[in-house]
């Protein structure tokens, strides 16, 4: 299967998820803007997708803004950045073949519930691994 | 449909999880039936009085209407059952009171259990629960529930009717058909467990009673008891569908009474009018002044959860409502049963809302699986 060009993702996030703003910066980039509301009690998020034809997708959490739990302990699962670490690279979970609506999204929604459970139980329940 | 999907349905999983966290488990209401059993069995065994008579032997109280809370702090639960004798009987109920105490006291381990009691006779199963034992004789052969109790303060009998009681608590119970919870769970197939059996009110009195227990903690001088509690909950449930609305119903409706002037809120026994459980609240008005801040503050903390402030502001009025404790264990459970889907593969993502869903739910798509990774410190 051949990679995804960037007039594809924009396209395929366009029909999947239509009131996101989903735009070319260049060329070869783009940037997709929307609201996550993982559950139906939960905040709405606002993410910020940014993904071009070299480097790994970055999406971070806009508002609002992430913070620490009631025991102090820093969020899990971020990148410097606070980019959220949505999947390990190494077990080529994300391919450039794959849809960016079909992965990061409903990954950075699942982030999110991880996130607001985090915050209520003191406990991260969505898995995963770290860095060594 | 997941419960997360509908805030509806959402807060009323939570709701039904922590309820299910705080009730009498399955392994002591088994011992405590085995207990029942042996107590019952040696009382029939006696030849010297009981044997001849004929009676029934059950239990009473929030064990049998399914409203059981564990106590905080000690871990002991309540077992009430009656000893009900038919009208046939020719003796009072001082006499038989004397005689059950008489037969358990002749059985050496029960002997140093016992502790006698106004109207019943308790054997302490130290550490884990207290079994009170009412001895009763049914008023008329017309009338299946009414018994008449010794009194021992009084020096007299009393009139008392606890099955009638749980009678009339399962008919309000019932009220509803189908609750929320089922609704939505039959409509995905999936498997019906803890709520099959408890309907929004049962759930909504054990989670009254646990918010009682805590907001009394610090000073229980003037907390409202259980059968007052149970009672207006009853009285007030008009067949809402949700243990949320439930609540919602029954803490709107005591507030309104409440704030009348003049007249005090009054619960009368529901099956023996002539009997005031809050007759307290005239002779000591404290209880009754406790009382009304303790509604009026679950009433306010109610209307913030209507205002939808995200799971995190809800989560923390639920910690201070019912414990942290209890809402941890219900978020957890209620997490893990959708990690479950996660792994099966069987979650998806709303097109519309980017809520998460299960497969088969209009608009869904696919999750892939994936594991979260990396860390801030590098």
């Amino acid at each position: 299967m051949r990679d995804r060009s960037i007039a594809e993702q924009i396209a395929s996030m366009k029909s999947k998820f239509p009131q996101f703003s989903a735009k070319f910066t260049s060329h070869c980039s783009m940037k997709v803007i929307g609201n996550l509301r993982p559950t139906s009690r939960s905040t709405v998020y606002e993410f910020e997708l940014k993904f071009n034809l070299v480097d790994k997708p970055k999406i971070r959490i806009v508002s609002p803004a992430l913070r620490k739990n009631f025991k102090a302990e820093e969020i899990p699962h971020l990148y410097p950045g606070e980019l959220l670490c949505l999947y390990r690279p190494k077990y080529g979970e994300f391919k450039r073949t794959d849809f960016l609506c079909d992965t990061i999204i409903p990954w950075a929604s699942l982030w999110l519930y991880y996130y607001e459970v985090w915050h209520m139980t003191g406990l991260w329940l969505g898995g995963g691994e770290h860095l060594e | 449909m997941l419960t997360i999907e509908n805030k509806y349905t959402q807060i009323d999983d939570l709701l039904d999880k922590m309820a299910e966290e705080i009730q009498l488990d399955s392994t002591r209401y088994e011992r405590m039936k085995t207990s029942y059993e042996a107590v019952k069995n040696w009382i029939e065994g006696d030849e010297l009085f009981f044997h001849p008579y004929r009676y029934d032997v059950y239990p009473h109280g929030s064990v049998r209407i399914l409203t059981t809370v564990k106590p905080i702090g000690k871990d002991e639960f309540d077992l009430d059952i009656v000893i009900h004798l038919k009208s046939t009987t020719p003796h009072t109920p001082q006499r038989i009171y004397a005689e059950l105490k008489r037969r358990i006291g002749e059985n050496e381990k029960y002997r140093g259990m016992m502790e006698l009691k106004n109207r019943c006779i308790r054997l302490n199963y130290a550490g884990d629960f207290h079994m009170d034992i009412l001895p009763g004789i049914q008023e008329s052969e017309y009338d299946q529930n009414r018994i008449k109790v010794p009194d021992r303060e009084l020096g007299n009998w009393v009139s008392s009717n606890p099955r009638g009681y749980a009678e009339w608590f399962f008919g309000q119970a019932n009220m509803v058909k189908v609750s929320l919870l089922e609704k939505a769970f039959s409509a995905e197939k999936l498997p019906i467990d803890n709520f099959k059996n408890k309907k929004p009110l049962q759930r909504a009195v054990q989670l009254i009673k646990r918010y009682r227990d805590i907001y009394f903690i610090k000073d229980d001088t003037y907390k409202t008891s259980s059968i007052i509690l149970t009672t207006i909950a009853g009285v007030f449930y008009s067949g809402e569908e949700s243990i949320f609305e439930t609540i919602d119903k029954i803490i709107t409706t005591i507030r309104a009474k409440v704030n009348e002037p003049i007249v005090r809120l009054k619960i009368v026994n529901p099956v023996n009018p002539n009997e005031d459980f809050t007759d307290k609240w005239d002779t000591e008005p404290e209880y009754y002044t406790e009382f009304k801040k303790f509604a009026i503050h679950l009433y306010n903390e109610w209307q913030k959860l209507k205002n939808e402030l995200g799971v995190l502001e809800e989560g923390d009025i639920m910690k201070g409502l019912f414990g942290n404790e209890t809402f941890v264990k219900a978020q957890t459970n209620q997490t893990l049963f959708l990690e479950g889907l996660r792994k099966q593969r069987d979650l998806g993502i709303n097109r519309v809302s980017g809520t998460l869903t299960n497969l088969g739910s209009i608009g869904a798509s696919t999750i892939k699986s994936n594991t979260f990774y990396g860390s801030t410190v590098e």
